[in-house]
């Protein structure tokens, strides 16, 4: 499955956090998720290769799927409308 | 429908933004003075760069943006119009937020107080007598923090169907000093379970810009919004939330959060 950010107005760092602005909607993105989001590139990536980049940035997460937390954490931001497929 | 020609004009000035009110109908004489009072804080000479609002005092007028004989109807919509006509004409070239701001009287330093419809706004206003009144609803802010002040009329209730609207000076409120600066930003929460005294948080950064963003005007006419908005959140050192009851345990801060104390 491959994972597509939408075109947002525009976004803005501070200690490794995102802001996005989309919709006309201010949404400020958790540490993980913002990382997900900066990973993303203008063409998609797989959502493997996602959750590998993920993975050897924070390391697996522990009692857990690190692929089904990536899948949830995807989904989240797809319901705000930050993601795409 | 007939159309008055108009029988008088008061030109006002508000958010850099000039504008000519029209004024026609058999009482057009009454109705100029009514606003001139009102909007004293941003009278004007007229100028060429300039929205038009027309006003008659005839119903029936249907050339008319507002028409009627009841005069507290046309002075609450009037408010009205005027705030959209001028932010409308700024919009994209400087942040506006629904807010009130006060200006101290000798510097021109200014607090703003970022805060939606219903939680206090003029009642601040009103309230804040020993600062000049920069705004009970607008303040623009350009991006070397100087303010954009936009005095109009505060709206009182009173026992008609429509809040009067009176001028700072009907008030007492002394004007604010014509060159101001932008050195303090809150946000306004109250609730009635609120704490007894007023508690201050610093916010941070991205946060500050989701609490602001909904009373901001035209924020998707700029091209960078949220970088316009954290450089002016960061410059006037980070916004301060204040919650709170009761309006008037918010006046004791004004002055500290000005001399960056709080």
């Amino acid at each position: 499955m491959r994972v597509r950010r939408v075109d947002a107005h525009d976004e803005i760092v501070r200690n490794e956090q995102v802001a996005v602005f989309v919709d006309l909607h201010v949404r400020v993105l958790s540490h993980m998720a913002s990382a997900l989001w900066s990973l993303i590139p203008p063409e998609g990536i797989e959502i493997d290769d996602l959750t590998a980049a993920l993975v050897e940035k924070f390391g697996a997460p522990p009692g857990a799927s690190a692929h089904q937390r990536v899948q949830e954490l995807v989904e989240e931001l797809r319901l705000v409308g930050l993601i795409f497929f | 429908m007939p159309v008055d020609r108009p029988g008088a004009i008061v030109c006002v000035r508000s958010l850099d933004t000039a504008v000519r009110i029209e004024i026609s109908g058999p009482r057009a004489l009454e109705y100029r003075q009514q606003i001139e009072r009102a909007w004293s804080a941003c009278l004007a000479d007229p100028g060429t760069d300039v929205s038009v609002l027309r006003v008659s005092s005839n119903p029936d007028d249907s050339e008319a943006d507002i028409a009627s004989d009841d005069l507290d109807l046309v002075m609450h919509l009037l408010s009205q119009e005027v705030t959209l006509a001028v932010i409308g004409a700024q919009a994209g070239q400087f942040m506006m937020f629904h807010a009130v701001g006060l200006a101290d009287l000798e510097t021109g330093a200014t607090a703003v107080f970022v805060a939606p419809s219903g939680t206090g706004k003029t009642t601040l206003a009103r309230s804040a007598t020993a600062f000049g009144y920069v705004s009970d609803e607008t303040v623009g802010i350009r991006s070397d923090l100087s303010v954009v002040a936009h005095p109009k009329p505060l709206s009182i209730l009173h026992q008609g169907p429509y809040k009067q609207q009176l001028s700072p000076v009907q008030l007492g409120l002394a004007p604010a000093p014509s060159r101001l600066h932008a050195l303090a930003f809150a946000l306004l929460r109250r609730s009635d379970d609120g704490p007894e005294e007023p508690r201050v948080e610093l916010v941070p950064t991205l946060e500050a810009l989701a609490l602001l963003a909904p009373q901001a005007s035209y924020l998707a006419r700029f091209e960078q919004p949220l970088h316009v908005m954290a450089d002016l959140v960061e410059q006037t050192g980070g916004l301060r939330l204040i919650h709170y009851r009761s309006t008037v345990d918010v006046i004791p801060l004004v002055r500290p959060l000005l001399e960056g104390s709080l």
